[in-house]
């Protein structure tokens, strides 16, 4: 634990200097704008923006985008909020309760709950990250397909907390969804669902190329 | 006049079209094979279960819409009917965007792009839509905001977008 906390104190003291301080708060700006911004995600712009590495040292750019992960997680709550559109799927409960509050007048309020709780929650989050880790992941191997599919059911069952006043149309609209998502080629088998691959030359789908 | 989710066409084709796109997925699905490897589950079996799905809730819906309306509807929410003047402008700008990005490149597609669909946001506000040197504005905006994005994927972080040359700057 001591050794933790020794690398810990290092790490705080690199983190702590002006250049690495300047290189968070562009991070933490330009995710909150990405945040802003729905279809674009934390994990796409890091994506992006890894050549930067290149030319910028390791540590700062790895601050860099742990300020845009964080600033992109918070970002997707002013659209959520004012527009009632999410700019992230986390925010979409915000954009439940959050607008419901702008339509009462109350937007500034939802806001700053919005900014100062994701404040705390993330500072509480990171810690109990850091602490914690090496012991939850000794369980989370430990995960199996039945826990997979139990999480899965949990998923559809809480769905229906917002369906609505009619479920019918609300089921509807979970079924569209899955169908949806289920376009593009299986994860486990390799098949492809209602996409063309490959056309092959004589079969019934080659009406499709 | 009452609100567009309380007209009876439209509900009848709502329910018609969660009815046809169960039968696309069922299309889709025939041809998969329904058993891989040693379990019986494979990539047949949840396409066919929401095409079922989908086929059943739009047959409800369909019953529901023919025989009366759609039960438990809430309070129309919005603008009582769409707007379909400034949604065909704002169409028009990401469809043009998306089928010439390869011609014309970024930095020109983004531009008329953003000169479609700023009209069509601006009928949908009600404001006048202005003549053609607002369109040219509205174009020089969208090229002030696309090409330094552009230059940045290009130059700085030596990514490959779409353009016009292959120079990387336009």
């Amino acid at each position: 634990m001591t050794d933790i906390l020794g690398l810990l104190a290092g790490g705080f003291a690199t983190a702590a200097t002006p250049v690495n301080l300047l290189w968070a708060f562009i991070g933490c700006a330009l995710g909150t704008a990405i945040g802003v911004l729905p279809g674009l995600g934390p994990a796409v712009t890091v994506a992006m923006l890894l050549p930067i590495t290149a030319q910028v040292e390791p540590t700062a750019s790895m601050i860099f985008f742990a300020g845009i992960y964080y600033g992109a997680m918070y970002g997707g709550s002013t659209t959520s909020i004012l527009l009632n559109t999410p700019g992230e799927t986390g925010t979409m409960v915000t954009a439940l309760e959050g607008f419901k509050m702008a339509k009462h007048g109350r937007a500034g309020a939802a806001l700053a709950t919005s900014a100062i709780g994701s404040f705390v929650a993330g500072t509480i989050a990171t810690v109990l990250v850091t602490l914690f880790a090496p012991v939850v992941a000794k369980y989370a191997v430990l995960l199996g397909p039945p826990e997979y599919f139990c999480l899965m059911l949990l998923a559809f069952t809480t769905v229906s907390a917002v369906l609505g006043k009619s479920t019918l149309r609300g089921l509807t609209a979970l079924f569209l969804g899955i169908g949806m998502g289920l376009v593009g080629i299986d994860q486990i088998s390799g098949a492809a669902r209602s996409t063309p691959v490959a056309c092959p030359s004589s079969s019934t789908a080659s009406r499709w190329c | 006049m009452s609100h567009s989710s309380r007209s009876r066409p439209a509900q009848v084709l709502i329910g018609a079209a969660a009815l046809a796109i169960g039968g696309l997925l069922a299309w889709g699905a025939k041809d998969l094979p329904a058993a891989i490897g040693y379990s019986g589950v494979g990539p047949a079996v949840l396409p066919w279960f929401i095409a079922g799905a989908l086929a059943v809730c739009g047959a409800l819906l369909l019953w529901q819409a023919l025989r009366g309306g759609y039960r438990a509807l809430e309070e129309g929410a919005g603008a009582e009917r769409g707007d379909w003047h400034a949604l065909a402008w704002v169409a028009a700008g990401i469809l043009a965007n998306a089928s010439l990005i390869n011609r014309a490149g970024f930095v020109l597609s983004c531009a008329l792009c953003v000169a479609l669909a700023v009209r069509g946001l601006r009928i949908a506000e009600a404001k006048p839509a202005g003549g053609p040197r607002q369109v040219l504005i509205d174009a020089v905006t969208g090229f002030l905001i696309a090409a330094p994005a552009f230059w940045l994927f290009t130059k700085v972080l030596a990514i490959n977008l779409p353009g016009l040359t292959a120079t990387g700057w336009i």
